[in-house]
């Protein structure tokens, strides 16, 4: 039968495709490789800290390794993860379309994020940076030896792909919504990829901003935020955290989509409080822009702003809670199926939980103070953006993973492996919040030996995590030759991408323009219009 | 349940009708980008001349106003070329379209000339940033730092309205021989963009130039 996969089959047919559904393929083969890289810089620091002292590598190596780890994670992992692999893919399903509105600047974006990709491989490969992911001045601008201006330059290029597929996905939902399709008739999946690309639109431009900027001034030797030349290291850092406050958002959102989807689907019921999840997407959206000082608590800024700031990030966690409220009402008397992806979705609501309410800790002044730059913001950030994010994501591909390939994985497998990753993930991370309130300062390469002990939990637990991560690649790339044929709709779930798309889907989507009459996750007696 | 309660006329997807729509949707968002992008630079031009007034004073003495001015009136001129570029592609006339088109990027060149020229004239005279010539470094560092902002600024305008004369030329070059309601929408695009562009010198020239002037 006829699909996006076997409509050519030559290389070129591939690499000059414009059909988002390739192009989501393509996506997952870069961030996949890319993953690599970032998850093995983290296993070579993991097992660096078993001892106190230094083990394996020097002082230099560390700082170039974890700095490695945030760069590919945050920008060429994570942000792109859920948008242009899952959404590129469903999001013109879901919509009844076609493809998105721009489909050759969707191409476009995949070559600009693997050009950004390899400049800032080449900053690595030369022998990487050592400033952190954060690229704080003066250090990053006049007393770092290493290759700042290649990795800035890489991360600037990356983030165009950013816009663009935002851009895509912005117009698309305006304006190629299928007869019918209201927008609160709308996945809740398309509420949290728009807000996520509201967020891509505003909030990339100023990284590319400042960072160009660091450019300037490591090439010119300009003094823009290096104090001995007038400048203000602490406008690079407002500027830095204007934007990547919101990147955090950029990095959760789309997941929570997704959560919803997979909620709502192996509960066979509509998500409770839909409204109330979609404005939520679209406070968060708006809200994380209120809030950046709360990564400078300690830096000299004035108290007063930083009450303010205080005061707003604890005000952003309660579109959160409500989303983690409703979807637990969602369950609630629902006819739940354990299957994999919806292990993956309780993993998030509960690793979420606990990330989202530790960030309210930290976003505690008095408490700040004690933990900032520990360990335990870095368990903090980790269970959200790997206890939820990365639960997300995962969760989302195995469950259009029969829509995207045609074949059903193995569910034993996936179980086991969404069950060894939750294990491994606690094991890594929640010694971290006990190590970091005890004072183990984060970015450091050598520690008290009393802290040992918790670092080998830490890594005992990332090589259960690994595990975790590596098998779905193993029996996901299997299953795509040698796994049951799925048919349309495995899942028996709602949703034009299930209802009215084959398994894999045409090249153009579908066979006439679908017409939409229900609400969206119309199960059961419960279903009926808005 | 037969009429949508939605935001907005829900459109048929395969419809040309709402293909205007998307490329000028897609040209704004993208303006908002850009607008967010420049106004990091302003930011920090505004913390700056916030923190040393006095230097920003001086050194915006050191700029040409009258390049800036004839600049400033040679970019305006090319806006309204551009307007009637876009005004003649969706009357499709794609002829006079085409000619208006040339002459912006013509005028965009003079433009992006008379700034090469003055920036030549700064480096002759030793202001710029790794300089070494002592008529730069007897300068305060906060003098210094506005002249930072001022080549930061400035070139990244110069790259846009660069690349905003390529997009012209490119599409005087593919200008169709059918298919002239689609040119003309990627024309208007194009004229937004120019529009933007137009713009964003409007705000620099006063804020760089014409610091203090009226002293």
């Amino acid at each position: 039968m006829s699909n996006y996969l076997n409509s050519g089959s030559t290389l070129k047919s591939w690499l000059l495709t414009e059909d988002h559904k390739r192009i989501a393929i393509l996506y997952i083969i870069s961030i996949t490789a890319l993953f690599a890289f970032g998850g093995f810089a983290a296993l070579l620091f993991r097992l660096e800290l078993l001892t106190p002292n230094p083990l394996f590598m020097s002082s230099e190596t560390y700082n170039r390794l974890f700095s490695l780890h945030g760069i590919i994670m945050v920008w060429f992992f994570l942000i792109p993860s859920v948008p242009n692999v899952i959404g590129n893919f469903v999001l013109p399903l879901m919509l009844g379309a076609k493809d998105l509105a721009f489909p050759k600047i969707n191409l476009a974006s995949w070559y600009i994020f693997n050009l950004g990709g390899i400049v800032t491989l080449a900053a690595v490969v030369l022998g990487g940076i050592d400033t952190g992911w954060t690229f704080y001045t003066p250090f990053s601008t006049a007393y770092s030896n290493s290759f700042v201006l290649l990795a800035v330059i890489g991360i600037v290029i990356s983030g165009f792909s950013s816009i663009f597929t935002a851009l895509n996905f912005i117009v698309t939902t305006h304006k190629m919504r299928a007869p019918g399709l209201t927008w609160f008739r709308l996945p809740l999946f398309v509420w949290s990829l728009y807000s996520t690309s509201l967020i891509l639109v505003l909030a990339t431009p100023v990284l590319a901003g400042v960072l160009i900027l660091i450019g300037v001034e490591r090439f010119f030797h300009v003094g823009i935020f290096d104090p001995s030349l007038g400048g203000d290291p602490l406008l690079f850092q407002h500027l830095f955290w204007f934007y990547s406050h919101p990147a955090v958002y950029i990095m959760i959102l789309p997941s929570m989509g997704v959560v919803s989807e997979l909620i709502a689907a192996f509960s066979r019921k509509r998500i409770f409080g839909y409204k109330f999840v979609a404005f939520a997407s679209l406070a968060i959206a708006i809200y994380g822009f209120f809030v950046w000082g709360h990564h400078m608590f300690t830096s000299g800024q004035s108290p007063y702003a930083s009450v303010v700031f205080s005061l707003f990030s604890m005000i952003v966690a309660i579109p959160s809670a409500i989303k983690v409220f409703n979807w637990t009402a969602t369950l609630y008397k629902g006819s739940i199926k354990l299957d994999a992806p919806m292990i993956y979705a309780l993993g998030f609501i509960g690793l979420f939980l606990i990330g989202g309410l530790t960030g309210v800790f930290v976003a505690t002044l008095g408490f700040d103070v004690h933990v900032h730059d520990t360990y335990f913001v870095v368990a903090h950030f980790h269970y959200i953006m790997v206890g939820g994010a990365v639960h997300g994501y995962l969760g989302g591909i195995h469950y259009w993973w029969p829509k995207m390939s045609g074949r059903l994985y193995p569910e034993k497998w996936a179980k086991f492996s969404a069950v060894v990753l939750f294990i491994g993930f606690n094991i890594t991370f929640f010694p971290q919040f006990i190590a970091g309130y005890a004072g183990m300062p984060r970015r450091y390469h050598t520690y008290p030996e009393e802290f040992q002990w918790l670092h080998v939990m830490s890594t005992i637990g990332s090589a259960l995590l690994s595990i975790g991560y590596v098998f779905p690649l193993l029996y996901l790339a299997w299953s795509y030759k040698k796994g049951p044929k799925a048919g349309a709709n495995p899942w028996q779930a709602k949703g034009l991408e299930w209802e009215k798309a084959s398994s894999p889907p045409l090249t153009e989507n579908f066979v006439e323009t679908p017409i939409v009459t229900q609400e969206a996750y119309a199960y059961g007696q419960e279903a009926r219009s808005s | 349940m037969s009429q949508p309660t939605s935001m907005e006329t829900v459109s048929d997807p395969g419809s040309s009708a709402s293909m205007p729509e998307k490329s000028l949707l897609g040209m704004w968002i993208f303006i908002g980008t850009e607008i967010m992008m420049f106004g990091a630079f302003f930011l920090v031009y505004a913390v700056y001349r916030f923190l040393h007034n006095k230097a920003f004073e001086e050194a915006s003495t050191h700029l040409n106003m009258l390049y800036g001015s004839i600049n400033t009136a040679v970019l305006l001129t090319s806006s309204l070329t551009m307007a009637f570029a876009v005004h003649k592609a969706k009357q499709q006339r794609t002829r006079a379209a085409v000619m208006f088109l040339a002459l912006t990027a013509l005028i965009g060149l003079g433009f992006l000339g008379l700034k090469s020229y003055e920036y030549y004239e700064h480096w002759h005279k030793g202001y710029y940033p790794s300089s070494d010539a002592p008529e730069w470094l007897k300068h305060t560092a906060p003098f210094r730092l506005f002249f930072d902002i001022y080549y930061t600024t400035t070139a990244i305008h110069f790259f846009h309205v660069l690349s905003g004369i390529c997009v012209m030329i490119s599409f005087i070059i593919y200008r169709p021989l059918a298919k002239t309601k689609q040119w003309a929408r990627k024309i208007e695009a194009t004229g937004l963009y120019w529009h933007f562009v137009d713009i964003v010198w409007i705000f620099l020239f006063p804020l760089l130039y014409l610091i203090g002037r009226s002293k």
